[in-house]
C-alpha cells in the first residue's frame, strides 16, 4: 500500500503527465478563439473570445480553400476506409479459415508493405497516374490510400479471426439454423468488434495521411485537409491568417480527438497488438 | 460454402471409391477458388499500387531525369555515389542520424517515466492515458502548426515565456540547429504517448507477487525499477526500439509543416520529398535515396525478427 505522501507524489507526476499532453492541444483551441488583435498579446484564454475564425474558415474569405478541401477528406476517407475494410474482411476470412498452397506467401507479402516507406511510392504514382488521367482526382487518393490501409487491416483481422471458435457456427446448425442464420447469429457479432477496430485504423490513416495529399492533387478538386492547411502556410508569407489556420487545425484534430475518447480501448488494442509477446 | 474441414466422423472406407475422391477434389479446387476470390482482389491491388511502384523507383533511380519530364538519360550508379560523396548527402546522413537518435531514446525514456507514473491505480487513470495516448494518432499536421503557434518568436507562447524570463526569444525556424531541435521536441511529444501505452501494457504483464516479494525484501521503488521491472520489459524495450526507429525515420509530416523547405532538418525522407516535389525536381536522385531508405528499413526489420524468434521465446 502506498503512504499518503507516495499518493501525492504520484498524484503530483500524473498531473505533470496531464499538463504536457493537453497542453499544446488547449493552447491551439485557446487561440483559436482569439481576435486577431489579441493574437500577440501572449495570454494563454482570449479576453474577448470570438467565433470569427471559424466563420472565416466556414463561410468568409478561407472557405473556398478549407469546405471543399473538408469535403474531399471527409469523402476520399470514408470511401476508402469502406472498401478497405470489405476486402480486407474478405482476405483475413479466406486466410483464417480456408487451407490454399500459397497462404503464407499472401501473408507475407502484406505484412512486408508495413516496412516500405510510403515515400518511396509516391513518385512513381505520380507519374502513372499523369499518364492515366488519375492525378488529382477522388479515386487517386482513394486507391492508395486502400492500397496503404489493406495491409496491416489484412493482418490484424487474420489474428482476429483466428481467435473466433467457429464451431460455434456449426453448433447453430446443428440445433436447426440455416448456414445464413449461423453466420449472422453466431459469427458476426463476434467478428464485429474486430472489423470495427480495423476501420477506425484505416480512417486515421486515411483522414491523416500528407504525403499522397499535397503529391497527387494539384486543386481543391481532391486536395484533403492536411495538404490544405500546408498551402495555407505556404501562401501566405505576407499576411499569416494566423487565426483561419488555428480554427482548422482544431477542426482537422477534433474528429480524432473525440473517436480516440470514445473508442480509446479498441485504437489502443489495435495498435499495440503483439507488442508485449513480441 | 465455406466450411473448415471436419474429421470424418467414420473413418474412411479403404476401397478406393472413385466417386467419394472426385468429390473431394472438386471440393478442394472450389475451396481454392474461393480463396483466390476472396484475397485476390487484394493481393492484386497492393501488387500493382505498391509493389509495382516499388520496383519502378529502382529503375528510376539509374536515370537523370526531372519530374514529369517526357525523356530521361541513364546515369547507371551515379545517383547512389552522389548521395554517398557529395556534402549534402554526407549531411542527410548526418541528420538522419541525430533525428532518429534523438527521438527514439527521448521518446523512449520520456515514455517510461510517463508509464511508470501512470502505472497505478489513481482516480482519473483511464483519462490520463487517453490524454497521453491522444496525440500519437492526431494528423502530423496538426501537431506541427500546433507547435508553430508554441515556437513562433512573435506570437508564440514559448517566446512570451522566455521574455517575461528576461530572455529573448531564439528564431526557431532560421538557425539550423535550432530548427532541428524544434522538430525533435514536436515528434518526441507525438509519439512518446505510443511508447507509453506498450510500456504499461509490459508493466501489466509482469506477476504482482515479484513485486511483492521485492518489497518485503526491502526493495523501494527505484531498485525495484532496475532490479524487476526493467529485467522484465526487455522484450519490450527491444520491440519499441524496432518500431520507434522505423517510425523516426520515416517521419516527415512534421518536418515539412515546421519547416517547408528543409533548414537543417533535411532527414532523409523528408530530403526524398524535397529532391523530387521541391524546387530541384530530381526524380532520378530522389528514387536513389528512397531505394536506400528500403534497404536500410529492410535490414533493421530483418533484425528484429531474427532477434524475437531467437529470444522471445523464453516466456
Amino acid at each position: 500500500m502506498l503512504t499518503t505522501k507516495q499518493k501525492v507524489w504520484w498524484a503530483l507526476g500524473t498531473v505533470a503527465v496531464l499538463v504536457y499532453a493537453l497542453f499544446p492541444v488547449a493552447a491551439i483551441f485557446a487561440t483559436s478563439f482569439k481576435p486577431s488583435s489579441e493574437l500577440t498579446s501572449g495570454t494563454f484564454l482570449p479576453s474577448s473570445p470570438t467565433l470569427s475564425n471559424y466563420e472565416s474558415i466556414l463561410a468568409g474569405d478561407a472557405q473556398e480553400l478549407f469546405l471543399s478541401s473538408l469535403r474531399n477528406s471527409i469523402g476520399i476517407s470514408v470511401i476508402s476506409t469502406v472498401l478497405a475494410s470489405i476486402l480486407a474482411t474478405l482476405a483475413a476470412y479466406a486466410i483464417a479459415r480456408l487451407d490454399f498452397p500459397g497462404k503464407k506467401l499472401v501473408l507475407m507479402t502484406s505484412l512486408a508493405v508495413s516496412i516500405f516507406p510510403v515515400i518511396s511510392i509516391v513518385t512513381p504514382l505520380f507519374n502513372l497516374w499523369r499518364t492515366i488521367g488519375l492525378y488529382d482526382t477522388w479515386p487517386g487518393l482513394i486507391i492508395p490510400y486502400m492500397s496503404l490501409t489493406l495491409p496491416i487491416s489484412i493482418w490484424t483481422l487474420t489474428a482476429f479471426f483466428r481467435q473466433i471458435p467457429w464451431e460455434l457456427e456449426q453448433a447453430a446448425q446443428v440445433d436447426g439454423a440455416t448456414t445464413y442464420q449461423a453466420f449472422r447469429r453466431a459469427i458476426v457479432p463476434l467478428a464485429a468488434p474486430g472489423v470495427f477496430t480495423t476501420a477506425l485504423i484505416a480512417f486515421f490513416i486515411a483522414w491523416n495521411d500528407f504525403v499522397y495529399g499535397i503529391s497527387l492533387t494539384s486543386t481543391s478538386a481532391a486536395r484533403p485537409v492536411p495538404a490544405a492547411l500546408a498551402f495555407f502556410t505556404g501562401s501566405s508569407q505576407f499576411e499569416e491568417p494566423t487565426g483561419a489556420i488555428s480554427a482548422a487545425a482544431v477542426v482537422v484534430t477534433i474528429p480524432v480527438v473525440v473517436l480516440v475518447l470514445l473508442f480509446q480501448r479498441q485504437i489502443v488494442s489495435g495498435l499495440t497488438q503483439g507488442a508485449v509477446k513480441g | 460454402m465455406a466450411v473448415t474441414p471436419v474429421a470424418p466422423a467414420r473413418p474412411a472406407p479403404r476401397v478406393a471409391d472413385p466417386d467419394r475422391r472426385r468429390r473431394r477434389r472438386s471440393a478442394t479446387s472450389r475451396r481454392h477458388l474461393t480463396f483466390v476470390l476472396l484475397a485476390g482482389p487484394n493481393i492484386a491491388l497492393i501488387l500493382a499500387f505498391i509493389y509495382f511502384p516499388l520496383a519502378s523507383n529502382v529503375y528510376y533511380s539509374l536515370l537523370d531525369w526531372r519530374l514529369g519530364a517526357r525523356t530521361a538519360d541513364v546515369v547507371g550508379l551515379a545517383n547512389y555515389v552522389e548521395l554517398f560523396t557529395s556534402s549534402r548527402g554526407f549531411d542527410v546522413w548526418r541528420v538522419t542520424l541525430i533525428f532518429t537518435l534523438a527521438t527514439v531514446v527521448g521518446s523512449m525514456v520520456l515514455g517510461l517515466l510517463v508509464a511508470l507514473v501512470l502505472d497505478r491505480n489513481l482516480p482519473g487513470k483511464t483519462f490520463a492515458r487517453t490524454a497521453v495516448f491522444a496525440p500519437y494518432v492526431l494528423s502530423g499536421v496538426g501537431v506541427g502548426l500546433i507547435w508553430l503557434f508554441i515556437f513562433d518568436p512573435r506570437i508564440g507562447l514559448l517566446g512570451h515565456v522566455l521574455r517575461a524570463l528576461g530572455q529573448s526569444s531564439p528564431n526557431w525556424f532560421i538557425d539550423p540547429t535550432l530548427a532541428l531541435v524544434m522538430v525533435i521536441v514536436v515528434y518526441v511529444w507525438k509519439n512518446l504517448g505510443y511508447c507509453a501505452v506498450v510500456y504499461l501494457a509490459g508493466l501489466q504483464s509482469i506477476p504482482k507477487d515479484l513485486l511483492e516479494a521485492a518489497q518485503l525484501d526491502g526493495a523501494g521503488p527505484v531498485r525495484q525499477l532496475f532490479s524487476v521491472k526493467l529485467p522484465l520489459l526487455g522484450p519490450t524495450v527491444f520491440f519499441l526500439s524496432v518500431t520507434c526507429i522505423l517510425s523516426s525515420m520515416q517521419a516527415f509530416d512534421i518536418l515539412r509543416i515546421m519547416t517547408p523547405t528543409g533548414n537543417g532538418t533535411n532527414t532523409i525522407i523528408f530530403e526524398i520529398f524535397l529532391q523530387s516535389f521541391g524546387a530541384y525536381q530530381r526524380a532520378g536522385y530522389s528514387a536513389a535515396l528512397a531505394v536506400v531508405l528500403f534497404v536500410v528499413l529492410f535490414v533493421v526489420t530483418a533484425v528484429q525478427l531474427r532477434y524475437v524468434e531467437r529470444k522471445v521465446h523464453y516466456r
